[in-house]
């Protein structure tokens, strides 16, 4: 099993393949300037034909396996990308999630770009979820780890919108 | 007379009000976080301005020093291991 997830090289190994994708989710949160603990990076990715062959490049480069409960060892492949929602993998940086939608709406990577906002980390660009888009899927998500972090989501969220000031680029200054 | 609804059998305990330590400490009750540390949700604000005084980078590493302590704290527990 592999451990936690080492995010700098994580997201260093997708932008150096040039996958097209958004970090959504807990770590989204703690970039947009939430604190708060969550095991897993997941991205949404973007699912042409082209990007699904950059990610796939990715993801033997990371020697990605499915996290599977029967201890096999089943490699991702485009077939399989296309076929489910999320994927959860093994990598030999740790855990990495996979998302082609994200609820609610199952909005894809295309409907979603436009509520990233792009961070500069350690010379990447990193494009990242906004955070009422993180709320959203929070709600929609409802598990309890969900409606736990969700009042510190909210608040943190009001502080921002309090002070003025929502950290990062928009796409339109990418 | 009525009495009041804090008063009892015992001496009457003070009424508290928020931000007035002296009253506070008279009642037995000691609160030792200052007045607005947490919302009414019981959100730690203390904790909220200090990652939002940090920067994204700042954060990120943060959340792996994390990550990195709780693997170490779990390896001597693999049935806690997610």
């Amino acid at each position: 099993m592999a451990g936690p997830p080492k995010l700098r090289e994580l997201l260093a190994a997708l932008s150096g393949h040039r996958v097209e994708f958004i970090v959504v989710g807990g770590v989204a949160a703690v970039l947009e300037g939430v604190g708060m603990m969550t095991d897993d990076l997941d991205v949404l990715v973007e699912t042409s034909e082209a990007n699904v062959e950059r990610l796939l490049a990715a993801l033997e480069d990371l020697e990605a396996i499915y996290r599977d409960p029967a201890g096999r060892s089943l490699r991702p492949d485009a077939e399989r990308l296309a076929s489910f929602r999320l994927h959860l993998l093994d990598t030999r940086l740790g855990r990495l999630d996979l998302l082609r939608t994200l609820k609610p709406g199952e909005r894809s990577y295309a409907d979603l770009v436009s509520r990233s906002r792009v961070y500069r980390i350690g010379g990447l660009e990193i494009p990242v979820l906004e955070l009422a888009a993180v709320i959203e899927s929070k709600e929609a998500a409802d598990r309890p780890k969900d409606r736990a972090a969700l009042p510190l989501l909210r608040r943190t969220l009001e502080e921002l919108q309090a002070r003025g000031r929502l950290p990062g680029k928009s796409p339109s200054e990418r | 007379m009525r009495a009041r609804p804090d008063s009892g059998p015992g001496p009457r305990t003070p009424r508290l009000v928020p931000g007035d330590s002296s009253r506070r400490e008279a009642s037995g009750v000691h609160d030792v976080f200052p007045p607005g540390a947490y919302s009414p949700e019981g959100v730690d604000l203390t904790l909220v301005d200090a990652w939002l005084d940090m920067s994204p980078e700042e954060r990120l590493d943060a959340l792996q020093e994390m990550l990195d302590f709780v693997a170490l704290a779990r390896r001597g527990r693999p049935s806690e291991a997610p």
